[in-house]
């Protein structure tokens, strides 16, 4: 009854990789069937193997464990983290009560891990992966406000620092990301609610229900009705202001 | 407590104009209080006069000249200043005292304005320098203070229980794939150790332990690291044997990988040169490595740095400097300082 499950391993070190990948073969049942050295390969991994599992290392450069899982979204495949020392992924994990791998790896906790992730997947065959939101808001708000957002078509990732937003507009399920780079835009599977809690809001501000925008780019405000007001941004764009929108824009500027 | 010295001295120049000039009691007061107010000023503004002023030896001479010129200009004022305020004084009470006697009373007034003066310069000088002294204590305590807190910092970071614990989580995997691997990181790992063990107790090292204490470091990160670290070396052969003060390079290597290569997603090259400064006989350290800003905060960031600039400012007392920047992607640390002293080794 036990197939073997397909896994991935994410670390930028290729030692913890090896190490990883020796303990997995004694143990048996787990068919490795790509390491990648980052970020970005993960991704790509998943959305085009779809493993069963996947290893992620949260200490990598430029795209953490947490961007990631963020990254992946529904995609995302059940996980095992592996960490190295650092007290505030561990607290973030502590406080979700997740389960995680501290390196270096032991054989008989990873055995547990694995074992876990099967009860789960025969117990509900259908279940989807747990969510990781609350995870990585939890470790975010230890490191302060956004300064980028990460956003995914199929394998692709694009990394936009906040400064170059001009503003959010909410579609549905999804927020479309205007930049003032060739006036190009993203779409993200993001909540206009949940984002705005990410941003720096000294910066931002979500002046009607399907608008945020970047202070640097507004221009000016102009009157539109009795009252509503328009804000009027360098790029051009003419964005309705409601009326609690109004008061939050005015006790920021 | 101005008032306290000042009003027997008022009384002692009322007695002087009455003795000298046949004038009674209440007309030598009224005489001497309000231009001895006056006095008070001058004798104050000295003090800015005398902060300029250098009692050095160098500038004696052009130091005392100062204080007589000034002396007679600012007593010729307030000579100036009396005789009018005695003719007015004459006009107001229409008699011939105060501005028709002038003439007898100048000898006191200028007695006791250029006495005055030159007593309120010497309490000034006096002031000065039991100041100087003072703030020289002060600083002398700060520095050994600021000293010993680097050293403690110092110290501390030779612990190394992340970089020990990283090491020894690397032999596991090594063990089994490499053994010959495993053997090096366990040797670099005593060799690092047995710096750190051995460093405290000297105030100087040589360039040279410095170098293979960083090539240890750095021949276990490359194990961590693999390709992701290059390592450029640039050392001048005939500074090896010159000193250094233990754990300058350290730090700044760290830095480089840990804020630097460690957070680039290709790695790259870390390049340290060490030179002789020609002509200044100072040693010149440079240290560059690839940069990516950092996705998010990093912490402990510049820490190691700052503390390496307090002991290096504390040490060469101003003679050493360390300077840091951030180019489009790369980091920069230069460090410059003299050559003191030969080491003594053990």
């Amino acid at each position: 009854m036990n197939e073997a499950m397909t896994a991935i391993i994410v670390d930028d070190e290729a030692l913890a990789r090896e190490s990883l990948k020796g303990a997995l073969e004694s143990i048996g049942g787990i068919d490795i069937i790509r390491e990648c050295s980052n970020g970005f390969e993960a991704v790509q991994a998943v959305h085009e193997l779809t493993p069963d599992l996947v290893f992620l290392d949260i200490q990598m450069p430029r795209l953490d464990g947490f961007d990631v899982v963020e990254l992946l979204g529904k995609e995302t495949p059940f996980i095992i983290f592996v960490t190295s020392y650092d007290e505030y992924a561990l607290r973030a994990f502590e406080a979700e009560a997740l389960d995680y791998l501290l390196k270096p790896v032991k054989p008989e906790r990873l055995l547990k891990a694995i074992d876990r992730v099967r009860r789960v997947r025969e117990q509900v065959q259908a279940e989807v992966a747990r969510p990781f939101e609350t995870l990585i808001d939890r470790h975010r708000d230890s490191l302060g406000p956004l300064n980028r957002v990460l956003i995914r078509s199929g394998t692709d990732v694009v990394i936009l620092p906040v400064g170059d937003i001009i503003y959010f507009e909410a579609q549905d399920d999804y927020v479309r990301i205007y930049t003032h780079k060739e006036g190009k835009s993203y779409l993200k599977n993001e909540r206009m609610t949940h984002l705005e809690k990410l941003l720096d809001l000294r910066n931002f501000c979500r002046i009607h229900r399907s608008y945020i925008i970047n202070i640097a780019f507004l221009k000016k405000i102009e009157p539109y009705t009795k009252d509503s007001r328009l804000a009027i941004l360098q790029g051009g764009q003419k964005l309705p202001i409601s009326r609690s929108g109004y008061t939050r824009l005015m006790e920021l500027l | 407590m101005v008032g306290l010295l000042w009003s027997p001295l008022c009384f002692w120049v009322i007695f002087l104009l009455k003795s000298v000039v046949d004038v009674t009691w209440w007309e030598a007061t009224a005489w001497t209080l309000p231009p001895m107010g006056v006095e008070l000023v001058i004798c104050f503004s000295t003090w800015y006069l005398c902060r300029m002023t250098s009692l050095n030896n160098w500038y004696l001479v052009k130091t005392i000249w100062t204080h007589i010129v000034a002396a007679l200009f600012l007593n010729g004022i307030w000579l100036l200043l009396v005789m009018l305020y005695s003719n007015a004084l004459d006009l107001v009470f229409k008699r011939e005292t105060w501005g028709a006697r002038f003439n007898e009373a100048v000898p006191v007034f200028l007695a006791v304005g250029l006495s005055l003066y030159f007593i309120a310069v010497l309490t000034h000088y006096l002031v000065l320098v039991v100041e100087k002294h003072r703030k020289a204590e002060e600083e002398v305590l700060k520095q050994s203070l600021l000293t010993s807190r680097a050293e403690l910092k110092a110290l501390k970071a030779t612990v190394h229980p992340h970089f020990l614990f990283n090491s020894l989580n690397l032999l596991g995997p090594l063990m089994r794939t490499s053994t010959e691997k495993a053997r090096a990181v366990v040797s670099q790992l005593s060799e690092f150790l047995l710096y750190s063990l051995r460093y405290g107790k000297q105030e100087l090292v040589t360039v040279r332990d410095e170098v293979e204490h960083v090539e240890n470091y750095l021949g276990i990160e490359s194990v961590r690291l693999g390709e992701r670290l290059q390592l450029r070396f640039d050392i001048d052969e005939t500074i090896l044997d010159a000193p250094i003060l233990p754990l300058t390079l350290l730090p700044l290597v760290e830095n480089a990988i840990k804020h630097g290569i460690g957070q680039c997603l290709d790695g790259g090259t870390l390049s340290i040169a060490i030179k002789n400064v020609p002509g200044s006989g100072n040693i010149h350290i440079t240290i560059t490595n690839p940069y990516e800003e950092p996705s998010r905060p990093v912490r402990g960031e510049g820490l190691g740095l700052r503390t390496l600039k307090q002991r290096i400012g504390a040490y060469y007392d101003g003679r050493g400097r360390l300077r840091s920047w951030k180019d489009e992607q790369t980091f920069n640390v230069e460090l410059e300082f003299p050559k003191v002293k030969e080491v003594k080794n053990e």
